[in-house]
């Protein structure tokens, strides 16, 4: 009994401190591409979040998954909330070694071999890079937000955020191909903020050493910078 | 003037001719033959000069792979499957260009020979971990494989080795016959492994090549060549370099031929200096006398 009336109760100091109103942000993507060699496959790569905003709403629910197979990670780009725990499962018939040295949420999982799960809780909010010990091509990216709001954009380019707080935030579009484009949106209770991005793709996004810092190849095409 | 004085008449010039032209081909045949023995003995230290260079970049190589953080911390993990190990040796072979890359664990329980087309594991694999660097030939399902292999360490401990190999296919046996200026072949023991010329030659003048001393003759397709041998690692792999007896024998048939012209013609105009002077006019004052 105590459990639903605590969520009520956080749920209305919530509304009265950010004001009961809420506004939705609409907007557009634009992605250029950095070479004729470019992997952009199009703007559903972009996810547009919210940095700052409130947690009120739903959260996205697990179990949160990020497949090991074919020597990728799958999916690619995985959102998850704040304080989830990731499993990666592998479904290579060989070893990997799934680590992450992104600040706030350092990992390492340890060599796991064909069928094995590996988990690692994710606390800090933000974009975390995700790779393998062995294999360098092997990229993956995991959104962790503080909050619903955010939105992947749509293949039309345009996206769209409902029922945001009032308030200033600051909103982040970001894609795995290159610097993330932030800028200040502010959200009036029953109106809509229009929001435009320019994203520019690099051709060295997504490289990366091994977990000791070192290169995975010395030398050859394979190797990283 | 009777055929008997023309004849004496021409004999001297004749024989001078004769003699200069004999004296002529014994000295272009033989500075024909130097120059291919020459020839024979450049092409086998060009031979073995590009298959050392060879050698010595695939032993960078591998000594480069050998310090690969990847590899150095695969061969150093002690969970490490077959299959892993595997995936990473064809990755690191692809990368690095080569034919065939191996990984072996210190203990040897764990190997991974990438590209190999047999299940055969080169002997350098175990010196290198014994400790020492090898490189020379092997082979693999027939094909001869410039290799080398060297031990992975950490300070003097060694936790495995890498080898690497590049076949001697048929396009590069082309490209070292046309770098050292001749048809090459390559023989492990008494077997042919490699040669550009196979279609070219029967089974029998194969055979006999494959027994030929360090340098020698032998009659192939139709023509004689000088042979010359390169021993290789290990000592039973020898290469062999084929070279013509004579480069250019229409050129010296050629200058032969401008010599007898030059002499036929000198010749005929001795014989019209003879013929002349022995049916010349009587002197006007002895026609008078006689009148």
């Amino acid at each position: 009994m105590r459990r639903p009336f605590l969520s009520f109760l956080v749920l209305t100091i919530a509304r009265s401190a950010f004001g009961a109103g809420t506004g939705d942000i609409e907007g557009d993507v634009r992605v250029v591409a950095g070479s004729v060699a470019s992997r952009i496959t199009g703007p559903q790569e972009v996810i547009v979040y919210l940095e700052d905003a409130p947690n009120v709403g739903s959260m996205p629910h697990g179990p949160f998954e990020m497949t090991q197979i074919s020597k990728d990670f799958t999916p690619s780009v995985l959102i998850v909330p704040q304080g989830a725990t990731v499993n990666f499962p592998n479904h290579d018939p060989i070893q990997h070694n799934v680590f992450s040295v992104t600040p706030g949420n350092t990992f390492d999982l340890g060599l796991h071999k064909s069928g094995d799960t590996a988990s690692t809780r994710l606390d800090s909010p933000g974009v975390v890079s995700v790779y393998c010990n062995i294999h360098p091509q092997m990229v993956g990216y995991i959104l962790v937000v503080a909050n619903p709001f955010f939105a992947r954009v749509r293949a039309d380019a345009t996206f769209q955020i409902r029922g945001v707080p009032a308030g200033t935030y600051k909103a982040v579009a970001w894609f795995p191909f290159g610097q993330a484009s932030r800028t200040e949106v502010k959200v009036e209770a029953g109106a809509k903020a229009d929001l435009h991005f320019l994203l520019h793709e690099r051709s060295d996004a997504g490289r990366h050493n091994r977990k000791d810092g070192s290169l995975y190849l010395q030398y050859g095409p394979g190797a990283a910078p | 003037l009777s055929a008997r004085g023309l004849a004496v008449a021409l004999a001297g010039p004749a024989m001078v001719s004769i003699a200069t032209l004999a004296g002529i081909d014994v000295a272009l045949r033989s500075a024909a033959a130097s120059e291919s023995e020459r020839d024979a003995d450049q092409a086998a230290r060009t031979l073995a000069q590009r298959l050392a260079d060879e050698l010595e970049v695939l032993n960078s190589e591998v000594r480069i792979l050998a310090d690969e953080p990847r590899v150095r911390a695969l061969l150093e993990a002690t969970s490490i499957d077959q299959e892993t190990l595997l995936d990473v040796a064809e990755e690191t072979r692809r990368t690095a260009k080569l034919d065939v890359l191996g990984l072996a664990a210190a203990d040897g329980s764990i190997w991974a020979l990438a590209g190999s087309r047999s299940d055969e594991r080169p002997p350098m694999i175990a010196k290198a971990l014994a400790g020492k660097p090898a490189s020379g030939y092997s082979v693999d399902a027939n094909v001869l494989v410039q290799s080398a292999a060297t031990p992975v360490q950490f300070g003097k401990h060694v936790i495995g080795a890498v080898f690497a190999g590049r076949r001697l296919d048929d396009a590069r046996i082309v490209q070292l016959g046309t770098h050292v200026g001749g048809p090459v072949a390559f023989y492990v023991g008494d077997k042919l492994v490699a040669a550009h010329f196979e279609r070219d030659a029967s089974p029998a003048e194969l055979a006999l090549l494959g027994h030929v001393p360090n340098r020698g003759e032998v009659h192939l397709n139709g023509s004689y060549c000088l042979v010359r041998q390169v021993t290789l690692e290990p000592a039973d792999v020898r290469a062999v370099v084929l070279t013509p007896r004579e480069r250019d024998p229409r050129g010296r048939r050629r200058l032969q031929f401008e010599v007898l012209g030059i002499a036929g013609l000198g010749l005929i105009a001795a014989a019209m200096t003879a013929a002349t002077r022995r049916t010349r006019a009587f002197p006007a004052s002895v026609a008078r006398g006689q009148s």
